[in-house]
């Protein structure tokens, strides 16, 4: 007998679901209880460890650890090196902490992991949060001790042994010891963990040992020119933290957003970081074991894809930096509105690097076009790099001669950028055994074959386009045709690493002094390896691997320079040019310098601020 | 008031019906200014190379005439002028649809098979050769094309950094102003309405031929084959076009004819379910049973008999289609995922926030064109619907 479906029944069953529904939301409330409660014990913890350190650190006898004075009468002279600038900007008259650093990302970042990221974004980041033993100072290039109080070198230069200081401590409170130096390395060195690029780096230490909570020793298993570097710019990891992911290394080389260090700022969760949330903040480390104390209350890094949504954002003043493509330098600079809330910075950072033209020289197991040392020299008197920067770029960079910076002692001054010779370019092609054989206008090879070429890039890059438009019109001058194929970014890394493409264009970040290891020297044409253009020469490999073992610094530039000149006369790559960092930060942002690194805004310990009564973001 | 009789149409039978909605669509002044609107990309797509072009018409140098322009005509650029001549006679001549039909197919692959062996236009183009051979006194005299820009002609001797607006160049000869290459804005909107034009007849052509197909099958089988069918449209129904589009300029190479194809591919479904409604509507009525009962062949039944008399709404859906096909490959190019430098409307209205300022006429041409253009296809798409569908008719 069915029974139909009367008024009672529709309030029984609204009172049926009524009552699921509010079980549900007691459920989620008391989850949520449970949540905060653990929130705040632990919070807890972390103050009563923190003033047990305090006790202790206020009871020891013997040891002048804290002294209770005022920090108006801090000492310049107790600061550490490392600190000194930072400590010199708390100095000035209008100094006040506090107040956001709000910036923008031009694309969305996977992951904030260290060794697992891989982009410059993340490094940025990082840059805040992880500290290593040494810094270097940006005036003078020197290094100096930041976790390191002073360290020494033994006579055969293969053993460092730091002196860590006193007082370090994790952003959760956990103390900084020798112990996590020792693990940093080894964690790295973990075959499980995916640090592949690392890796090859760290190879050259044989071991890192703690000798004591204070001492930590690196040992070499060879003479490696940059091995203070090597050592020094280690970031130390957390024992605590880190060392659980290496039973499920799986979980970490995946993972999104684990980041804890000792740097001034930290991650308000340091596990929970998604790349969905669309942004990145940090927070002040409110345990931070440094003298000087970070002013900015937070950093905050959108995502803002779209270039012209980024720059209206920068004029409403939601984001407080904007890197200027050169197209909109100039006009940016004329625009009043702008120039009154904004200052504006033009440099060269060593760090920016140099872009090039790889030229592949082995496809398929074939030897390509650019096998011929003479073509690759015709193709770098065709591109003309002077206009190209004078159109393209509107003057702002300069013509690049080698991977080494023009700065540093590695470059050899009598060394000067091929310029644009279209005569010398054709006869070398017709040495090479190309002439317009069919009267078309295009050279053609001794089998008939035309002079064409696909040039890879990035998709994405609007001034990368022009370039490669500007160069295929170059070249269509001397009769070699090029095709432009604009690719996505991970395409790309996939054909580089299986070293399908004719010609790349591609940039190299550096630094002051850099090893030319990993894109230059054979043995790094394996698969994986930096060498993607199957580039050999036997005599720069001898040069590179003795310029890498000669420690002293005068015996090393002359073998770097020689390595310059083979690279001169071989021309692997084409070298195009070092751009220059076109910058705009809010008026509010002080003590903005210029500095041989480069501007100081992402330096630690942080060195700009905002002035009291121009803090925005107050609360 | 005349009689009544005289407002009558004349008699059916001595009216061919593609004449008459052709004339029912004409009598709409919107289908009229569709019509004249792609009418007018047609006419500049068949003739942009003697409209636009830095390759001189004509000149005579040392007492000698050349015409670089004739040697730079493509095997595409021949055919299209092979097909507008063939259009032309069949217009004179008053032909019927299948005379059209067949005469422009046979033209069509004549006229490509042959250029395309014959012609061989040199691949590397120097433009600025001409303006330097000028400004050295090299030419007797020189005719250029009214706009003496070819699209890709970027004009680096000239020294302009473009992205100027209209008439501010030195020379103020650019009408719709400079691309961010320096390219002349005029000239590649010229030579961006074939793109236009022809991703939206071939795609469309594509998906038609597919759609009456699979849809005719459906709706004349029915049973197994309808239920499979359905099965089949509802799974293209579900690919998203835009981002099969992204994903395979991502991973294969940027080519319009593998655009077309795609934007092809995926669109059909929709003329498949009209195809297959009007199908199985007409499958039921009494001339098919009677081409059955006479034991016509089933192609014969299909395409003779049944097709005609549904084709009406596809068409409607077709004019459509050819608009969004036009606004895919706008939107593609707008995104900054289009061809590399050949010209697009979409490609161009993408420059029109660059390098930090509002550039107005980036926005206002290539804007407008693909606005008029999808406006044009639209206002026909609707007069077809009232002069075939006589529920719609406006009274």
């Amino acid at each position: 007998m069915a029974r139909r479906f009367t008024v009672k029944d529709f309030f029984l069953l609204l009172f049926l679901s009524l009552l699921a529904v509010l079980i549900l939301l007691a459920m989620y409330m008391v989850d949520r209880q449970w949540l905060k409660l653990s929130e705040i014990e632990q919070t807890l913890t972390e103050q009563a460890r923190d003033l047990r350190g305090l006790r202790d650190l206020l009871h020891s006898p013997g040891r002048n650890g804290l002294t209770l004075a005022p920090a108006e009468k801090q000492d310049a002279e107790t600061i550490p090196l490392a600190f000194q600038r930072a400590y010199a900007a708390t100095q000035q008259p209008d100094y006040h902490p506090g107040d956001w650093f709000v910036q923008a990302f031009g694309a969305g970042l996977k992951t904030l992991t260290p060794l697992v990221s891989t982009d410059a974004y993340a490094a940025d980041v990082q840059g805040y949060v992880l500290e290593s033993l040494l810094t270097r100072h940006p005036e003078t290039l020197e290094w100096q001790g930041l976790l390191a109080r002073d360290w020494e070198i033994s006579e055969d230069g293969l053993t460092f042994r730091f002196r860590l200081r006193k007082g370090l401590t994790f952003s959760d409170g956990q103390p900084l010891t020798a112990e996590d130096v020792a693990f940093s390395f080894s964690f790295i060195m973990n075959p499980a963990i995916a640090a592949p690029r690392e890796r090859a780096y760290y190879e050259k230490i044989e071991r890192v040992a703690a000798l004591d909570p204070y001492q930590v020793e690196f040992k070499f298993k060879e003479p490696y020119f940059n091995s203070l570097a090597l050592a020094g710019g280690l970031a130390i990891l957390p024992q605590h933290f880190y060392e659980p992911y290496l039973e499920q290394p799986e979980s970490f080389n995946q993972s999104k957003g684990l980041l804890l260090g000792s740097g001034p700022y930290r991650l308000p969760d340091p596990k929970g970081w998604t790349p969905d949330q669309g942004l990145v903040e940090l927070e002040r480390n409110p345990r931070y074991w440094g003298p000087v104390q970070p002013p900015f209350d937070k950093l905050l890094w959108k995502v803002i894809v779209n270039d012209s949504a980024r720059l209206t954002t920068f004029r409403n003043g939601d984001i407080d930096l904007y890197s200027a493509r050169p197209l909109e330098y100039q006009k940016l600079l004329e625009d009043q509105a702008l120039a009154a809330r904004t200052q504006h910075f033009e440099y060269r950072s060593p760090a920016a690097g140099y872009s090039y033209i790889a030229w592949n020289q082995e496809r398929n197991g074939k030897p390509t076009r650019f096998a011929d040392q003479r073509v690759r020299q015709a193709m770098t008197f065709l591109t003309d790099r002077a206009s190209m920067i004078e159109q393209i770029m509107l003057g702002h960079g300069e013509p690049a001669v080698s991977p080494f910076n023009p700065d540093s002692p590695q470059h050899d001054p009598a060394l000067a950028p091929r310029p644009f010779d279209l005569t010398k370019a054709k006869s070398l092609l017709e040495q090479a055994g190309y002439t317009d054989r069919d009267g078309d206008g295009v050279l053609e090879d001794a089998s008939g074959q035309p002079f064409r070429f696909e040039l890879v890039f990035f998709q994405d890059a609007d001034d990368t386009r022009r370039l490669v438009l500007f160069l295929k019109d170059l070249y269509a001058r001397a009769g070699i045709l090029l095709e432009p194929k604009p690719t996505e970014w991970s395409v790309m890394l996939d054909r580089i690493n299986k070293k399908n493409f004719d010609a790349i264009m591609l940039g190299w970040t550096s630094g002051v002094e850099i090893d030319i290891y990993q894109m230059f020297h054979s043995s790094q044409t394996l698969a994986g390896g930096d060498n993607f253009i199957t580039y050999q020469n036997p005599e720069l490999d001898q040069l590179i691997e003795k310029a890498r073992a000669t420690v002293n610094e005068s015996e090393r530039m002359p073998l770097w320079r020689a390595c310059e000149r083979i690279l001169y006369e071989d021309q692997p790559y084409t070298f195009l040019m070092r751009r220059k960092s076109l910058v705009f930060v809010d008026q509010r942002v002080r003590n903005l310098e210029v500095t041989p690194l480069g501007l100081n805004l992402g330096m630690t310990p942080v060195e700009v601020y905002v002035p009291g009564a121009e803090q925005k973001y107050a609360r | 008031m005349s009689s009544p009789a005289s407002s009558l149409p004349p008699p059916r039978q001595s009216q061919n019906y593609t004449a008459q909605v052709a004339r029912q669509v004409l009598a709409q002044w919107g289908a009229r200014l569709g019509l004249a609107w792609i009418g007018l990309l047609g006419l500049l797509a068949v003739f942009a190379p003697f409209l636009a072009s830095s390759h001189p018409l004509l000149l005579s140098q040392d007492g000698q005439l050349d015409s670089p322009l004739l040697r730079y005509l493509t095997p595409a650029d021949a055919s299209l002028l092979a097909l507008f001549c063939a259009g032309l006679i069949l217009v004179m001549a008053r032909a019927s649809l299948r005379t059209w039909l067949v005469g422009l197919g046979s033209v069509l692959i004549l006229a490509g098979v042959t250029s395309a062996a014959l012609i061989r236009p040199p691949v590397l183009a120097i433009y600025e050769q001409y303006r330097q051979q000028e400004a050295a006194g090299g030419y007797d005299w020189v005719i250029y094309a009214p706009i003496p820009y070819s699209p890709k002609d970027y004009q680096r001797d000239r020294g302009e950094t473009g992205l100027q607006p209209p008439l501010t160049s030195p020379q103020a000869d650019h009408w719709f102003g400079t691309e961010e290459n320096g390219a002349d804005v005029l000239s590649r909107m010229v030579h961006a309405s074939r793109i236009a034009l022809g991703i939206g007849f071939v795609a469309t052509s594509i998906a038609l031929l597919l759609g009456i197909l699979i849809g005719g099958l459906m709706g004349y089988f029915s049973g197994v084959m309808d239920i499979i069918g359905m099965r089949l449209v509802e799974i293209f129904e579900a690919v998203p076009t835009l981002f099969l589009l992204l994903t395979f300029v991502a991973f294969f190479e940027r080519s319009l004819y593998l655009l077309m194809v795609i934007i092809g591919l995926t669109s059909w479904s929709g003329y498949a379910r009209y195809v297959r409604a009007e199908f199985l509507r007409l499958r039921q009525q009494d001339f098919v049973q009677a081409a059955l009962a006479c034991g016509l062949p089933l192609r014969s039944i299909l395409f003779r008999h049944m097709l005609p008399n549904g084709i009406g709404p596809i068409l409607v859906a077709a004019s459509f289609g050819v608009a969004s096909a036009i606004l895919a490959e706008a939107v593609l190019s707008f995104l900054g995922l289009g061809l590399v430098d050949d010209p697009s409307w979409g490609q161009m209205l993408n420059q029109a926030v660059k390098s930090s300022t509002f550039n107005w006429w980036m926005a206002a041409f290539p804007g407008g064109a693909i606005f008029l253009t999808v406006f044009a296809y639209n206002l026909i798409g609707e007069a077809l619907r009232d002069a075939l569908d006589p529920y719609l008719k406006k009274s």
